[in-house]
């Protein structure tokens, strides 16, 4: 009976040390201060008055600026990949925030960049945003929106993809190659973590600088032919052939809304759910709340 | 003996208290820190993320003081000084995520293990921790009173 008593006040305060545990995940303050801005408008609030810049770029990765072979086999080379977003978030909290952990609630300090900024990631990475005096700490968690765009040619729609798609018909002997517009109308918010990459961002020391990157991933959307076809990656991607499939004249023209209206429902689904996917922090996955 | 059995249930419970997914892009990431910190990182279908990078900081420094490579079982260990809070990036082929160890000591524990907010499973176990404790320790006291009684 001893040696149960005292293992179960063992296990009580193994028990307390889990509480312990989760306990300090909900330690953190919810107050919020403001930051100034200089190049783009600001908001935000803070305690602290030693200060350093942040720069905030956009970037679609390789698969943006070089032909890439998608999926199902179609070598995509973008002339545009124009995207529209607004209400940028650097935002600090303390413990780190994940996606996982659902809705974020918790802010130590929030800068915004009101927008919109249309930027064409088919020139590469971009930088759009800079804040020369905002609070220094550990920008762990980016949030944004994609918004449909106001000037042609993506007025209307929050990505719009154009280039050309090339794939050989071995059966016909033939090489297919379609001119593509591809708009999509959809607002998403994405909110991510702490970037995830090769170079640790975020970590703002007074007087120091720091960037933080919205990284779009767009093999989301087509998949990346050099892994094999059974990766997660290209199981999930709906790839080229949805969008060949409506060519006229050796030119693919299509929206989301018709394309919701014309595809099978699975492929649909698909396509909302790669859309929905394309926001990164990085490698970092993102919670995505459409709008 | 009791030291033994005690020690045991701890790592236990460190591991069940960590074992929750922290991040990833289709990634599974827990952490085990008794007596050195063990990573395990996996895709989410359980294969283990065996070759991934492991880039250790302490906490709000922009340079690792560590880097390392998963073994064949998604697995990396390695040894901090206790109370270090520290954030762990785990990354292979376009998968990856964070880990956060703070820095709140736990007795004979590196470190406490915080993956964030706790969502309801948590504190649902928070609860049952709560009770389960007080239960613990009303009977380690009386198990103490008898023994002094029988003493007497």
């Amino acid at each position: 009976m001893k040696r149960v008593e005292r293992l179960s006040f063992s296990i009580g305060i193994v028990l307390f040390s889990a509480l312990l545990s989760f306990g300090c995940a909900d330690s953190s303050d919810n107050s919020s201060e403001t930051a100034s801005e200089t190049d783009v408008p600001i908001e935000g609030q803070t305690e602290t008055t030693e200060t350093g810049t942040i720069t905030i770029t956009a970037n679609g990765e390789s698969f943006s600026t070089d032909a890439f072979l998608s999926a199902d086999g179609w070598l995509i080379d973008f002339d545009h990949v124009l995207v529209t977003i607004a209400d940028v978030e650097a935002i600090q909290t303390d413990p780190p925030w994940i996606p996982e952990n659902g809705p974020l609630d918790i802010m130590l300090c929030s800068l915004k960049l009101d927008g919109p900024f249309t930027l064409d990631l088919a020139d590469g990475p971009m930088e759009f945003g800079t804040v020369s005096d905002a609070p220094a700490g550990a920008y762990n968690v980016l949030r944004w929106t994609m918004v449909p765009g106001s000037e042609s040619p993506s007025a209307g729609y929050s990505l719009y993809l154009s280039g050309t798609a090339a794939k050989y018909d071995q059966q016909q002997d033939y090489e297919m190659i379609y001119q593509f517009r591809i708009g999509f109308q959809e607002s998403i918010r994405y909110t991510g973590g702490e970037f995830v990459g090769e170079v640790r961002k975020g970590i703002l020391q007074p007087g120091g600088r720091t960037e933080l990157e919205l990284t779009f991933h767009l093999d989301h959307l087509f998949g990346d032919g050099t892994l094999p076809s059974d990766n997660q990656l290209n199981r999930a991607a709906p790839g080229f052939d949805v969008f060949a499939a409506f060519m006229q004249e050796g030119v693919v023209d299509v929206d989301m809304a018709f394309l919701r209206d014309n595809l099978p429902e699975e492929d649909s689904i698909r396509l909302e759910e790669a859309l929905a996917t394309l926001g990164h922090v990085g490698e970092g996955h993102c919670l995505h709340e459409r709008l | 003996m009791k030291d033994s059995s005690f020690r045991g249930i701890m790592f236990l419970s460190i591991l069940f208290s960590a074992s929750l997914p922290v991040m990833g892009h289709g990634v599974e990431l827990m952490c085990v820190s008794e007596p050195s910190i063990t990573v395990y990182a996996a895709y989410d279908s359980g294969e283990p993320l065996s070759g991934a990078v492991v880039t250790v900081f302490h906490k709000g420094v922009d340079e690792p003081f560590m880097t390392g490579i998963c073994d064949e079982m998604g697995r990396y260990i390695f040894s901090s000084l206790p109370g270090t809070a520290l954030d762990i990036q785990v990354m292979k082929d376009g998968h990856g995520g964070w880990l956060h160890i703070s820095a709140d000591g736990i007795e004979g524990d590196n470190g406490s293990i915080t993956s964030g907010s706790p969502g309801t499973p948590e504190k649902i176990i928070m609860t049952v921790c709560v009770v389960w404790g007080l239960i613990g320790t009303a009977l380690y006291f009386r198990s103490g009173t008898r023994a002094s009684d029988a003493s007497a």
